[in-house]
């Protein structure tokens, strides 16, 4: 899976592009957003168009990351899942626990001042 | 698996050999003239029972391994995933849907599994390890 990270303000949207899986973008993603994390940010939007799929490890770290945002005091939400994607976030009732955004600029305001 | 199975991979358990078992099954399911999106949930059903059998049931024990087999029959494609673990208890397992369980990081793979196949059995024989069976049945 490859990574890019870009700034607006005080939330940093991360760009996902790839699978996350057992093994490799499960552990990029955690340690992506543990990065994040120590270096002060608070407010993530994670951009999930380019993940073509996850298997229940990815779904997993998507929830410890979620877990981590809640303990540090900080919002972690998602952009633009596929299809393929939200199905599992629905399946999987975690739609109703991740805010998520089909549009960027919404999804950034969302965030606040 | 009744008669002899049409496709067989044997692997360590390591789970860097997960992407090659779904790869196989993307295939089968290919084979076996399953619709993309219902090839797409079979191959990720496979890919959540083989992770079991590598992480929970060989608990990642190179000398262990895990076998994927596929047969195609009776207009149905079966896989079963096999182990050499101690086993799992798939009865056990909470619901990952439920409220109190949604934040838990683990415990969605046998949902996956139960989901995208038509049915999920399974067997633990001790001292053998633990088969995993998923029947996806094919339309006329």
């Amino acid at each position: 899976m490859k990574v890019t990270q870009r700034s607006y303000g005080d939330v940093t949207v991360v760009d996902l592009k790839g699978k996350i899986t057992i093994g490799r973008g499960d552990v990029i993603l955690r340690e992506t957003v543990q990065q994040l994390f120590d270096e002060g940010h608070r407010q993530i939007l994670l951009n999930l168009a380019g993940v073509s799929y996850m298997d229940s490890a990815g779904i997993g770290e998507l929830v410890a990351c979620h877990k981590r945002a809640v303990e540090k005091t900080g919002r972690l939400k998602l952009l633009n899942p596929s299809g393929k994607v939200y199905d599992l976030l629905q399946l999987t009732k975690l739609d109703e626990v991740f805010e998520t955004f089909t549009d960027e600029k919404t999804a950034l305001v969302s965030f606040g001042g | 698996m009744s008669g002899k199975p049409q496709v067989q991979v044997v692997v360590g358990s390591r789970v860097e050999y997960v992407d090659a078992l779904h790869a196989v099954a993307e295939e089968m399911a290919k084979l076996a003239g399953l619709p993309e999106d219902e090839g797409f949930h079979f191959a990720l059903a496979i890919r959540e029972a083989a992770t079991n059998a590598v992480t929970h049931g060989n608990g990642q024990d190179p000398d262990k391994q895990v076998t994927l087999s596929f047969a195609l029959s009776g207009g149905s494609l079966l896989a079963v995933v096999c182990d050499q673990g101690e086993g799992f208890n798939f009865k056990g397992a909470a619901d990952p849907r439920l409220p109190e369980n949604r934040f838990k990081t683990s415990g969605r793979g046998l949902l996956l599994m139960r989901s995208f196949v038509d049915e999920v059995t399974y067997q633990h024989l001790p001292g053998q390890g633990t088969e995993v069976r998923l029947v996806k049945r094919l339309a006329n």
